[in-house]
């Protein structure tokens, strides 16, 4: 689908970043093969966490400059001609010459920055959870978990604490404890289903592989006493 | 709700966060969103399950 998509395009002008949202690598590699795109992977919901997204599949187009010009929450599928026609369109869009935001790093994103960083904020939980992130990313479990948990003892109220602490956990070998993470992250954003279908693929594999069984999942729903809109 | 200090949820016509994940081919491989400046980018976000 994408693959098609991507080739009719000149590479010079648009590129393709696929992001799956998934603790567990060996669960996205299949769906790489024969791509010419690439495919990163987000195990800790950075992008989720940063856009206020608690769903997938979603688009965010950028243009030249790194401008948000297109956010698609949800349902974003490159199958429906509507959403083709919208990227095509913005591919090759004449974008308002206005005033170019000047290029500035928002997020210190390395290991050492971040420490120093926590130097003069020690008790800044937002330091201690992207402190988490770059630990994650070079595969630091250990280290990795414990900024999460710095990050939920500062913030005990914030969901992605939690849930950067439970992919720490995962990622240690700790399954229980990763489960009982997520869940506190469920229990404090209800609505996210990101983290609820990271429990269920946990604790529920068989449900996921090789197929994804949505009757399942719906019946799921209601046993865990979750009704949208109630 | 917001984690950094710095940030707001961005919006069309904020600059993204320059976010760096994990190749899935290569874990200890690093992709920078700033990478592709120059091009118009799509990020397509989705998961297995």
């Amino acid at each position: 689908m994408w693959q098609q998509f991507v080739e009719r395009i000149d590479p010079a002008r648009f590129a393709l970043l696929s992001v799956a949202v998934d603790t567990d690598v060996e669960r996205v590699r299949p769906f790489t093969e024969g791509l010419t795109f690439p495919t990163a992977i987000d195990r800790a919901g950075t992008l989720g966490r940063l856009f206020d997204f608690d769903v997938v599949p979603n688009g965010v187009f950028l243009d030249e400059q790194g401008v948000i010009r297109f956010l698609h929450v949800g349902g974003f599928d490159i199958r429906r001609p509507e959403i083709a026609a919208q990227i095509e369109a913005l591919i090759g869009a004449d974008f308002t010459a206005g005033a170019t935001p000047t290029y500035s790093r928002q997020e210190s994103l390395d290991v050492e920055v971040l420490r120093i960083e926590l130097v003069e904020r020690p008790n800044d939980a937002g330091l201690h959870f992207a402190l988490g992130d770059a630990l994650l990313r070079e595969a630091r479990a250990v280290d990795a978990v414990a900024a999460y948990a710095r990050a939920v003892e500062l913030d005990p109220g914030d969901w992605s604490a939690h849930f950067g602490l439970g992919t720490a956990l995962e990622l240690q070998g700790q399954r229980d404890a990763a489960l009982a993470a997520w869940r506190m992250a469920l229990a404090l954003d209800p609505a996210n289903f990101t983290v609820r279908k990271q429990i269920w693929r946990a604790e529920h594999p068989e449900r996921f592989y090789p197929d994804i069984d949505l009757a399942w999942q719906k019946q799921q729903l209601v046993r865990e006493g979750y009704a949208p809109g109630a | 709700m917001t984690m950094t200090p710095t940030s707001k949820t961005p919006q069309i016509g904020d600059l993204a966060p320059d976010v760096v994940l994990a190749s899935a081919d290569d874990l200890s491989r690093r992709i920078r969103v700033s990478d592709y400046r120059g091009r118009r980018l799509l990020i397509f976000m989705w998961a297995s399950w």
